[in-house]
């Protein structure tokens, strides 16, 4: 009976002891600044996507290189996300997720386990979060609580990132980084905020621009869950584009096609399916009436 | 008598007995006093004619109506073909921009249908304005 009662206070204590190490490493989160340099790996099916990125963080406001496969640079600063082009940072039309912050998100929130480990012979511990839709698992040293590897595997795919490189620096020159840049707080163009939704719900997209006559147009092509390949064209509706003339030349090719005009902007929609389902895609996406 | 004396005088019908059997004689010789007499007999003739005979109301009208068809026609050479050339110069016109956005448009659109016809396999790479939205999706980690 004693031997029973002695082994469940040792595990309340340890739980306890857990518990304000996983409120310790959070705060330490927080106010961490770090700058290191990562690689992620995205595996989802059959395809598996690598990115490596350079990382300047100062808590929750981070600045992020990604240098492969395509050069982008971005940051989150005060809750917002940032694209940079050169030295100004403009407001994004989405938000993008960085996994870490996801992890810090569940741990907050959902059950977690955290026990000792070594990572590249290091001390560290192993910190274990399952929330509804994954499983996050991540390495922390000790003594500094940095974080260097997350692994969170959901339904269908699964990202693993880690630190090859990561050290502490000093405010100071966080801030002399930020304060390179303008930052520029205009909300995105509706133009923009059309091209985003559609790159978002295409797999394998691409987005080309073609100026003709002085009028612009992008093309989003990529393809769409249960319709397959589509391209869209998209421009302003103040633009001298007969959207019939357009329709007409992908219905003489034999592609289903027709054109859809939400918030000033104008666009043209064309693909093999039938027309009844390409439409329906269309309407779920932009929620037309 | 002179060829103008005589004719004159035919004219007029102001010849002597005498005169008249002398101009019959030199009708004889001169041929031009006869064509004279011969034209002056049948224009006198129709001249006759013309005041002893009144056309019926159809003749008037299909002369009439024949008339007003060639006036018509005069009309329609004045008015109508100056303004069949300006209108078929104004096509011209109107015609050539319109096939030159047709062209645009088969331009603009062959760039869609080559997306369309290519079996794509992996993410294509970007080249537009918009680009850096595709990096955001995939700098976004999604799970």
């Amino acid at each position: 009976m004693k031997k029973m009662l002695a082994i469940f206070f040792l595990i309340m204590i340890t739980g306890v002891a857990f518990s304000t190490w996983i409120n310790e490493f959070v705060s330490a989160y927080a106010s961490q600044i770090i700058e290191g340099h990562r690689v992620i790996v995205e595996e989802r099916g059959d395809t598996t996507r690598l990115r490596y990125e350079d990382v300047l963080r100062n808590g929750y406001n981070e600045i992020v290189k990604v240098v492969a496969p395509d050069f982008f640079e971005w940051a989150h600063l005060k809750g917002r996300t940032y694209i940079i082009f050169g030295n100004e940072m403009k407001t994004s039309p989405a938000t993008i997720v960085d996994s870490e912050q996801m992890f810090i998100k569940a741990l907050s929130s959902d059950p977690s386990k955290v026990s000792t480990s070594t990572y590249n012979g290091k001390k560290s511990y192993r910190i274990v979060v399952k929330s509804r839709n994954a499983t996050y698992t991540a390495l922390v040293l000790s003594p500094s609580l940095i974080l260097v590897y997350l692994k969170i595997k959901g339904r269908s795919s699964q990202i693993t990132m880690t630190y090859d490189k990561v050290k502490i620096v000093p405010l100071d020159y966080f801030n002399a980084v930020v304060s390179k840049f303008k930052i520029v707080n205009k909300p995105p163009s509706s133009i923009e905020v059309k091209v985003w939704k559609l790159v978002y719900h295409l797999d394998n997209v691409s987005v080309a621009s073609l100026s003709v006559n002085g009028i612009s147009i992008a093309i989003v092509s990529g393809e769409a869950e249960g319709i397959g390949n589509i391209v869209v064209y998209v421009f302003k509706s103040s633009e001298n584009v007969s959207t019939s003339n357009l329709v007409s030349q992908f219905k003489s090719k034999g592609y289903s096609s027709f054109a859809f005009e939400q918030n000033g902007i104008r666009m043209v929609f064309a693909g093999s399916i039938e027309i009844g389902k390409l439409k329906e895609w269309v309407n779920k996406i932009f929620k037309a009436k | 008598m002179e060829c103008n004396e005589y004719r004159e005088k035919f004219i007029h019908e102001s010849m002597s007995r005498q005169e008249k059997e002398e101009f019959v004689e030199h009708i004889k010789r001169c041929s031009g006093c006869r064509r004279f007499v011969e034209r002056y007999n049948g224009a006198r003739d129709f001249i006759k004619l013309r005041t002893e005979y009144i056309p019926s109301e159809f003749l008037e009208e299909k002369i009439l109506s024949k008339i007003k068809t060639k006036r018509s026609i005069k009309m329609l050479y004045k008015v109508a073909v100056p303004t069949a050339v300006i209108m078929i110069i104004g096509l011209f016109f109107v015609i050539k921009p319109l096939s030159g956005r047709q062209i645009m448009y088969e331009k603009v659109a062959s760039a869609g249908i080559e997306m369309l016809s290519s079996k794509r396999t992996t993410r294509t790479s970007t080249n537009s304005d918009f680009s850096y939205l595709v990096k955001i999706k995939y700098a976004s980690d999604q799970f």
